[in-house]
């Protein structure tokens, strides 16, 4: 929906487009902003749609009768937008802002409880619906002291020990998001301590153990990546990372805290409440 | 908790980039909090000096902490560090505001999210007018594409200091853009209220899609938000039983605003 006009489908540009605006040397505007001006726009209307190439570093310079620093500066511009990526070695493409592929994360299908007694995991249901293969990679199964933001969603005192369960997941081939999962010691016994929590996952885990899930809360906010992310998810520049903490309750008590950190371009949330 | 940096040099023979590895040095510095929030980081020339590099390169550096958000340039001052975890100036308890006692009470959803954060936040009109349907709205609307529909544009700010907030346009058929929803000031209750008025009926539920993107050019000047500060694109539509009625169409700053959801399981079971 938010991929602009490039998904649209108004039509590749036919054959040769006009060329470009000389830059205006006289304006305020530095000419690498001009130059980017008109690539997004080119882009916008769908003249060079998504994944496309856009002219070559050479070809520009021709055009705007420019230098070459100025025309990466250009493109550099694009790239922190997230509106191009560029390829070493072959050269710089449209993206979508959203991927086509992306993850729509349904929260309020994937929590139901026909969902999860049917022994289906939330994360694997939004996956499935949409064709992909689901791998969760155990990074860490270890006892550590609450953190303070932490111990206040699961109204314990910070330090309290809980059992932290970090992963990362990926979809098909491509990691998209990591999470730290907090369960209270006290609750963290048998199958909620294996490695693997099996189907149905730590939810259904909880709910086996007499804690029956009545509510969750969301807190989505949403920031550029730490270079360790962007290593971890296979960031490419101008993409931002979704900050997702999830607390799961049974009745007013909080049984679990969730924190991810999602690959902006690689999901897509949708939430259904009641007017 | 890290270690205490000790002061780190660029390694000339490393695979990793000068300016990338002068970003690394500062970053751990802010990151172990020799650096905080509203820090000023040394001169261009100081930077230059200390590391032995041309001024291009030090540029190169600031630019990679900009583009992470980590710090923020005012023009002729110098460089600062962001508050990066910073309280979010406003919270939207998302099925609160848009609960019905609220509504009746006069409040709008933009009133309930000032009462939640504990700030006032008002709107600047910026076009309320007839216009096109774009396809994303009409797919949402379900109506043809280019159906004429009207649009309510606005700026939500901060109201003490006029900090831009988000970007709100509302899109509402025009069969049900009556009164109050063409004027500046909705009414008591806001824009649902109105329409549940002309629909003599109410409201059902809504839908709420988000995305995250990096602003537009246009997003940037608006909402007034530096490189390194990615928006929520968030699109709303509000039904009465199966007939959408309403799109909104809103544009988050990215680093003031938490969304908070609520979701009730035990709803539909039989037990």
């Amino acid at each position: 929906m938010s991929d602009g006009p490039g998904d649209v489908g108004t039509g590749r540009a036919s054959g040769n487009t006009p060329g470009p605006p000389a830059v205006d040397p006289a304006s305020d505007r530095p000419v690498y902003k001009q130059i980017a001006d008109w690539l997004r726009q080119r882009i916008d209307t769908g003249a060079i749609p998504v994944g496309e190439r856009l002219p070559s570093e050479s070809r520009l310079m021709q055009d705007f009768r420019t230098t070459r620093t100025t025309v990466r500066r250009a493109l550099a511009a694009l790239a922190a937008e997230g509106r191009v990526q560029p390829r070493r070695g072959i050269g710089v493409f449209v993206r979508a802002r959203t991927r086509r592929d992306a993850v729509v994360r349904q929260p309020f299908e994937r929590l139901a409880r026909h969902h999860r007694e049917s022994g289906k995991s939330s994360l694997i249901v939004d996956a499935e619906s949409q064709g992909l293969i689901v791998r969760q990679e155990l990074l860490e199964l270890v006892e550590v002291p609450a953190p303070p933001g932490v111990a206040k969603h699961l109204a314990i005192d910070a330090g309290t020990p809980t059992l932290l369960r970090r992963r990362r997941m990926w979809f098909g081939e491509e990691p998209t998001q990591l999470d730290r999962s907090y369960l209270p010691l006290h609750l963290a016994k048998g199958p909620l301590r294996a490695e693997q929590p099996g189907d149905g996952g730590i939810h259904a885990r909880l709910e086996e153990a007499g804690h029956r899930l009545t509510r969750f809360t969301e807190y989505v906010s949403l920031r550029m990546p730490t270079p360790a992310e962007t290593l971890q998810l296979r960031l490419i520049d101008g993409i931002p990372v979704v900050d997702l903490t999830q607390v799961a309750y049974a009745g007013t008590r909080p049984v679990e805290c969730f924190i991810a950190v999602l690959a902006g371009d690689k999901h897509r949330f949708k939430y259904e409440f009641d007017a | 908790m890290a270690s205490t940096a000790v002061t780190r040099d660029i390694d000339p023979l490393s695979d990793r980039a000068v300016y990338k590895q002068i970003a690394d040095i500062i970053r751990q510095q802010i990151d172990d909090g020799d650096l905080g929030p509203g820090d000023r980081l040394p001169s261009e020339t100081d930077l230059m000096q200390r590391f032995g590099t041309a001024r291009a390169t030090v540029r190169s550096a600031l630019e990679v902490l900009a583009g992470e958000g980590r710090v923020t340039s005012a023009r002729g001052i110098g460089v600062f560090v962001r508050e990066r975890h910073a309280v979010p100036v406003v919270v939207r308890q998302t099925t609160e505001r848009f609960a019905r006692e609220h509504r009746a009470a006069g409040k709008s959803p933009l009133d309930v999210d000032g009462e939640a954060s504990c700030v006032r936040l008002r709107q600047e009109v910026l076009a309320l007018e007839e216009t096109p349907a774009p396809p994303e709205i009409a797919e949402r609307l379900q109506v043809p594409s280019g159906t004429t529909v009207f649009a309510r544009r606005r700026l939500v700010c901060l109201d003490e200091d006029g900090t831009p907030l988000h970007l709100a346009d509302s899109y509402i058929p025009l069969a049900l853009a009556k009164g109050r929803v063409r004027e500046p000031d909705s009414g008591p209750g806001g824009t649902y209220t109105r329409i549940e008025e002309t629909l003599g009926r109410r409201l059902s539920h809504f839908t709420e899609e988000l995305t995250f993107r990096m602003p537009t050019p246009s997003e940037t000047r608006h909402l007034r938000v530096g490189p390194g500060i990615p928006v929520v694109h968030l699109v709303r539509v509000a039904y009465a039983d199966d007939q959408p009625v309403e799109c909104f169409v809103g544009v988050l700053a990215g680093d003031k605003h938490l969304l908070e959801y609520r979701i009730d399981t035990d709803v539909d079971t039989d037990q």
